[in-house]
């Protein structure tokens, strides 16, 4: 059979196994042929990055494009996306960013802006305003939109419904309440094995990233003028890592080690949600585009036996959850942006969106979330749904320093939850190296 | 050119001949010699230059001179001077377990250095040294997993609880320590047991009969024979510990704290991942001194443990 | 028991003690790499997988073996250049008469020091200069240049023991210095160029650093591919023993060939055989 036999046979496939109902974008007629061509994507390695690669034939059955999509680790692919793009490297076509790399990228010159790419795309394909306000924000920069915020996380709470049930006790609200909680689980003889609540602990990125998943809902605010709803977040960021809030928050992360599991200090994404898959501990909070895994008999022995909430508050606070996720952007250097674009705003358009998130891809727009398909298959995605919508875009901030800061304030965080310093010590130290570094690159004067 | 172009040869293409003799004798030791220069001093001067400015990877072209600032800020960096504290700890502590444990091995290794058995055991257990040190890491980020590894399960069965082997910070240096020794003591051992194979039996011998125990052995016979041997290996670890890098990255990657940060990794945190490679540059320049420092003692040793 | 049979049992019993720590670790990586994902950290381990269970080096191999043949090509590429480079060194070093002699061999083993880190800017700014990041030539140039002090002073040390009257006789022959060197010092050391070769070759082999920063993807070396199995999201276990497993095939077989070598080699000649 030779290829566009194979190619076109895929396609029409395809189009049969769409449901029907869905108004259908021509896609043919819409995408270029690019037969010969290869797009190639640097994609972190999370859980989603199967779901990105099953959409890889779809699209080269549509177009004729070779999509290739290389995973990489979070630090690593940090490193080489930046020092590639830096370089005027065009071995990738589409990056997959951090939401709050955007600053760092823009400054590099790396990123063809999608807003001056999309004007003759019907906007019914684009759809902007159906990417969720949280994530949506991350894509922009110093008010240009640069990148397609198809891969967006929030945080909710998951936690064990049926000891919860078991034990009678009421879910969590308050940090007192969860403390109080996970104390009930760790070494009860009624739960043998068990441990209340599994953090991110870890040195660096993790516990940098835990400060700021917890910071607003203990009523601090990391910068002077950052605050949820703020209408200026970078006007003074002079910050307040050493206030009263914050070193409470970090005391709070110290005592909760000794109501998580053994080496918890050591723990990071993937080590809370095994402990939490594997009936380890009763509660965690985490990213959601681990979540689907929670459902999964390969991965989880919890299956049908937790539930989720909203994260935790300060007594007198509200729950800010987190966001985070992945912005898709194009590579200013890439010698394929045709291709590449049209497989950007193909994969982000509403109606393959959707079709990824049924995979295993992360919903992030409206439509995705209210559609029925995903409601009826996804039943977690309701609560992920409000977090979804009172979630902080600028909960970390997204300059040119984020990366090393967080890291920064991640090892200062660390040493307090280890008790290699008092959590104060720690925030002070904290404070003094961020605002050095703040200062260095001139955002703070 | 054969024997009698050269003997017939006249006074002016003598010197001719002559010239061609030392370029010949050039070309042995100038493609060595320029390739070592262009990938040992070029980097060096560079990294000194760079150390001097504030220059971040992804903008060079906005470097700024600043002096020895980076230098100054490295001797109050906490985690700098942690990782130089740990760095010394942890070559110390892992070439004193290496040299200890390295001992008693070729003790007992020597006593069975006739026998078919002894030499098929010491083949298998010389095999760490050599295998790639990120697996070595792997290996026993593996075998210590705080719930799921072998370590805790074991010692759970005679009833100890589990231990943080890299998440208690008052631990995870040790089994970084650990792990390095594990895979240097062969090394020791070989070094060592190439030692005692030198002394003449006829030692052992006379000790016996003038009734001597094993530590008097220990002291009067077998430590003096091996001692240079020993010093060149100490040097070479000390060296080796300085480049420590792979294991660190893949196991504890410098947490939990500070406790396990190392130089290298400190530099290549800042270069690599932070990009200040001004910063780093500093850093790298500071490990290359000690090295050098240590390199000249080293040379010294060398040259005296060949004479011998 | 006589005092004979205890004084060889206690030696043996030691002698396993030993072996089984130092083998232990590696047969347990090894035993992972035939098990399944949940075989691999269940408690109570499964002591004893299914090795029919061949899985995880299909899986691991059909998507990586591209960068297992990266390794090869410059591993060997690195070793044959640095060898043809510094034997010749080596050579001139020990018979050569000239002023600065020893300084120049002191020089070349001091550059063994240096850590790699060092070295890592620079170098990365340099290949990027020369649009030769992410390229195999990069590696073999770097791992080749790194090792060749090491490969200058064990060559060295066999070099020298080359009778002297073998080169002088050569040399009233009317051999040229190049002569002398292919025709009689090489034949000669053949077996010292081989440990050289093959320190050289390990050491290339095991390189993780310079490849971390130097390479992204068309020409990782297999230990960066190794480290890629360890993500903040995951780490693939299944993977990470069936790749160690075969990372670890050409070290352990060099190491069973060479032992005789191994003390000398790695002390840089200064310990003889």
């Amino acid at each position: 059979m030779t290829k566009q036999l194979l190619m076109a046979t895929v396609a029409a496939s395809v189009v049969l196994a769409a449901a029907p109902a869905v108004a259908e974008t021509d896609w043919d007629s819409l995408l270029g042929d690019h037969s010969g061509k290869s797009i190639n994507m640097m994609v972190v390695n999370d859980p989603y990055i199967e779901a990105i690669r099953k959409m890889e034939s779809k699209f080269e059955g549509l177009t004729g494009a070779e999509v290739t999509t290389d995973g990489f680790g979070y630090d690593p692919l940090h490193e080489k996306e930046i020092l590639g793009c830096s370089q005027q490297d065009d071995q990738y076509d589409v990056l997959f960013i951090d939401g709050i790399w955007v600053g760092e990228f823009v400054e590099a010159d790396c990123l063809e802006p999608v807003e001056d790419l999309w004007g003759d795309t019907d906007p019914s394909i684009i759809a902007w305003d159906d990417f969720v306000g949280s994530i949506a924000g991350q894509a922009q920069w110093d008010g240009k939109t640069y990148c397609l915020p198809v891969g967006a996380y929030w945080q909710v709470m998951h936690y064990r419904k049926d000891l919860f049930d078991k034990a009678g006790l009421k879910v969590p609200e308050t940090f007192e309440e969860t403390m109080e909680a996970a104390k009930f689980f760790t070494d009860n003889p009624d739960y043998p094995g068990m441990s209340g609540y599994a953090m991110n602990n870890r040195r660096g990125a993790a516990a940098g990233q835990q400060y700021f998943e917890w910071i607003y809902s203990a009523g601090g605010k990391p910068w002077e003028s950052n605050y949820p709803g703020s209408e200026e977040p970078y006007a003074d960021q002079t910050p307040l890592l050493n206030s009263e809030k914050s070193v409470e928050l970090v005391k709070f992360f110290h005592d909760m080690v000794a109501y998580g599991p053994p080496g918890g200090e050591q723990y990071q994404w993937d080590d809370r949600f095994n402990a939490f898959a594997q009936g380890k501990v009763a509660m965690i909070n985490a990213w959601s585009v681990r979540t689907p895994g929670l459902s999964d008999p390969d991965k989880s022995n919890i299956v049908g036996k937790w539930a989720s909430a909203q994260m935790p508050h300060a007594k007198g606070e509200k729950t800010v959850p987190p966001v985070g996720g992945w912005i898709m952007c194009l590579n200013k250097h890439s010698k394929n942006k045709e291709a590449a674009w049209d497989f950007m705003r193909w994969f982000a358009s509403p109606e393959i969106h959707k079709e990824w998130a049924l995979i295993g891809g992360v919903p992030s727009r409206h439509s995705a979330f209210q559609d029925a398909e995903v409601q009826q298959k996804l039943p977690w995605t309701k609560e992920l749904y409000t977090a979804a919508k009172t979630a902080w875009t600028e909960g970390r901030p997204r300059h040119p320093l984020t990366f090393e800061m967080i890291d920064a304030i991640g090892l200062q965080v660390n040493r307090a939850i280890i008790g290699e310093a008092s959590p104060q010590e720690a925030m002070d130290t904290a404070q003094e190296k961020v605002t050095e570094m703040l200062k260095s690159e001139g955002i703070l004067q | 050119m054969s024997a009698s172009e050269i003997t017939i040869a006249r006074p002016a293409s003598r010197r001719l001949a002559r010239s061609k003799d030392r370029m010949e004798r050039l070309m042995f030791l100038v493609p060595a010699g320029v390739y070592l220069v262009a990938l040992t001093i070029f980097p060096f001067v560079y990294s000194v230059y760079l150390s001097l400015h504030q220059a971040k990877l992804t903008k060079l072209h906005r470097m700024r001179f600043i002096g020895f600032d980076n230098y100054a800020e490295l001797f109050t960096d906490s985690l700098f001077l942690d990782a130089c504290r740990n760095i010394a700890v942890l070559t110390v502590a892992s070439i004193t377990v290496e040299i200890l444990i390295g001992f008693f091995a070729a003790k007992v290794f020597f006593s069975l250095r006739e026998t078919r058995i002894g030499a098929v055991l010491r083949s298998a257990s010389i095999m760490p040294m050599m295998i790639t040190p990120i697996c070595i890491g792997l290996i026993f980020s593996y075998i210590f997993n705080p719930n799921l590894g072998i370590a805790n399960f074991l010692l759970g069965e005679i009833g100890i609880s589990p231990l943080g082997w890299f998440s208690d910070p008052s631990l995870a240096l040790a089994t970084v320590i650990l792990i390095n020794s594990w895979q240097w003591t062969p090394f020791m051992m070989l070094l060592m047991l190439a030692g005692l194979m030198s002394i003449p039996a006829e030692q052992y011998e006379a000790a016996e009969i003038e009734g001597a125990k094993w530590y008097h052995i220990a002291a009067w016979i077998e430590i003096p024979a091996i001692r240079g041997i020993v010093l060149v290996g100490i040097i070479l670890r000390v060296i080796d510990n300085l480049r420590l890098f792979d294991i660190v990255y893949v196991t504890t990657r410098g947490g939990p704290g500070s406790s396990t940060e190392i130089v290298t990794f400190f530099a290549y945190k800042q270069d690599f991942q932070y990009f200040q490679v001004g910063y780093g540059s500093a850093a790298a320049v500071v490990i290359l001194f000690a090295s050098v420092i240590i390199t000249a003692i080293t040379v010294k040793y060398l040259r005296s443990a060949e004479d011998d | 028991m006589t005092r004979r049979t205890r004084s060889a049992i206690l030696p043996l019993i030691g002698a396993l003690a030993i072996t089984l720590i130092f083998v232990a670790p590696m047969l347990w990586m090894f035993l992972a790499s035939f098990k399944t994902v949940s075989g691999i950290f269940s408690i109570p381990p499964q002591w004893v997988p299914d090795f029919t269970y061949t899985d995880n080096y299909v899986t691991m191999l059909k998507d990586d073996w591209p960068y297992l043949l990266n390794s090869v090509i410059v591993t060997v590429g690195a070793t044959v250049l640095c060898v043809v480079l510094a034997l010749p060194a080596a050579f001139g070093l020990t018979n050569f008469r000239f002023t600065g002699r020893n300084f120049l061999a002191d020089w070349i083993l001091s550059t063994r020091m240096m850590p790699p880190i060092a070295a890592g800017v620079p170098l990365y700014m340099v290949f990027n200069g020369f649009g030769m990041l992410d390229s195999i030539w990069a590696l073999i140039l770097v791992y080749a240049g790194f090792n060749i002090p090491f490969a200058v002073w064990v060559a060295m040390s066999f070099f020298r023991r080359v009778p002297r009257e073998l080169i002088e006789a050569a040399q009233l022959e009317g051999c040229s210095w190049t002569q002398t060197f292919l025709k009689v010092a090489l034949p000669v050391s053949k077996s010292g160029i081989a440990t050289v070769a093959t320190f050289v070759f390990i050491f290339a082999w095991n390189e993780l650093l310079m490849a971390l920063f130097l390479t992204t993807r068309a020409a990782k070396t297999f230990p960066v591919v190794i480290s890629s199995y360890v993500t903040t999201g995951n780490t693939f276990w299944e993977l990470v023993a069936a790749a160690s497993v075969i990372q670890a095939i050409p070290p352990i077989v060099f190491t069973l060939i060479m032992q005789r070598h191994i003390v000398s080699g790695l002390t840089m000649g200064a310990v003889k055989d």
